[in-house]
């Protein structure tokens, strides 16, 4: 349970603060959004209000590419400290993957539960909207393209021979 | 003294094949007996650190045979590599290779969780015993970011003997250190060796190497001469 805690709490917590960053700022302007148009219970509202779901989902996971690539070093300095110590390749990817779909789950949340909350019309703008199931699928798109890198960099490259960025890294 | 490592005709070739081939190992063939100490010296690409991560499982070799207690790692699997690399050999880095943002317990703590059969009950009890026997238990709770290098080498010492590793592998562990605090990790290197536990030390520093048992020459991937 600690070795799955010290590989969550390294980049899940940055992570999950970035959701809370993305979700507040998303809720507030569609809460002004859907008030200042509520009376005039225009589609147009509800279209925003998803379009910002949408485009929050999307900077959450271009959030996570580029901390990957932004924070390359910082990242793959921690793998390689833990593949020295004994960790096998296939578990390292393995706790990549979960950390990168469980980043995914909370970009979907945002999609498909905060923006029917935010819908002002209130006709169920659910997965079936077309909108939403764009946005869904762009994300699972992103997702895969996360892990085929990570699988790549993991088990193709020399990476986890790689100790530099440990001193410069925090 | 029983035989800890043999290598017979090692190689290892980085882009074989390509334009851009490297011979980093070139037909390596040594021994290590159980106890000894050994300091690998030789110019800069001359292949001593890929010596060392191929003795230390971080790099497969691309040809020859590598016993390590008598197991054969040549024909052993990745994950059968992991165990080895986890229970029986410990690393110490110039660059220290360690978690600044953590704290030293959690730094010390860290090989326990990849260790087969580990028991994180006593987790804590041992990392206090590792950082006692270093002179540096007072440090357990500090962040490593908030350490001086010869702090931190000593916590990087205490990660790597915590599992009680058949050999502790050193690359350049003094390169990063000041002549005083650089003589202090040696004296500390040759305790750890003088218990019982193998040592092999990559340095350019000749007054380093005087620490060890036994000193090896490496030049153009081969052993030039001991």
């Amino acid at each position: 349970m600690k070795k799955v805690m010290m590989y969550f709490k390294k980049d899940i917590a940055v992570n999950l603060f970035v959701i809370f960053e993305l979700f507040a700022v998303t809720l507030l302007i569609g809460v002004i959004i859907s008030m200042s148009t509520f009376e005039e219970n225009n589609k147009e509202a509800a279209s925003m209000c998803i379009y910002l779901g949408v485009v929050t989902a999307m900077l959450l996971v271009m959030t996570t590419v580029t901390d990957k690539v932004v924070n390359k070093k910082k990242n793959r300095y921690f793998y390689s400290v833990c593949f020295s110590l004994g960790e096998t390749k296939n578990s390292i990817f393995i706790m990549n993957t979960v950390k990168t779909v469980l980043i995914t789950a909370a970009a979907l949340a945002i999609i498909w539960i905060i923006v029917p909350i935010l819908d002002p019309l209130e006709d169920n703008y659910f997965i079936k909207n077309k909108e939403t199931g764009i946005a869904t699928a762009i994300v699972i798109g992103y997702t895969a393209l996360l892990i085929a890198l990570d699988a790549v960099i993991i088990y193709y490259s020399d990476m986890l021979k790689d100790f530099h960025g440990g001193n410069d890294n925090e | 003294m029983s035989e800890l490592i043999r290598m017979n005709g090692v190689s290892k070739i980085y882009n074989k094949g390509k334009s851009n081939e490297v011979v980093a190992l070139d037909g390596v063939d040594f021994t290590l007996e159980r106890g000894e100490s050994l300091a690998v010296m030789g110019v800069s690409g001359s292949g001593k650190s890929t010596l060392l991560n191929v003795i230390g499982c971080m790099d497969n070799m691309t040809s020859g045979e590598y016993y390590f207690d008598g197991k054969e790692v040549h024909n052993m699997n990745d994950n059968e590599i992991a165990r080895l690399r986890g229970d029986k050999i410990g690393f110490v880095l110039q660059s220290y290779g360690l978690l600044p943002s953590e704290s030293v317990m959690s730094n010390v703590e860290m090989p326990l969780y990849f260790m087969k059969g580990s028991n994180m009950k006593d987790a804590k009890k041992r990392v206090y015993t590792t950082l006692e026997s270093l002179g540096i238990e007072e440090l357990a709770k500090r962040k490593v970011k908030t350490l001086s290098g010869g702090q931190r080498q000593r916590v990087a010492i205490a990660r790597a003997i915590i599992k009680d590793p058949d050999i502790i592998l050193a690359d350049e562990p003094t390169g990063a250190l000041d002549s005083e605090t650089a003589k202090n990790t040696m004296e500390l290197f040759s305790e750890i060796a003088k218990s019982g536990k193998s040592v092999i030390m990559v340095t350019h520093d000749v007054n380093m190497a005087k620490y060890m048992n036994r000193t090896i020459y490496i030049k153009d991937g081969k052993i030039s001469n001991e």
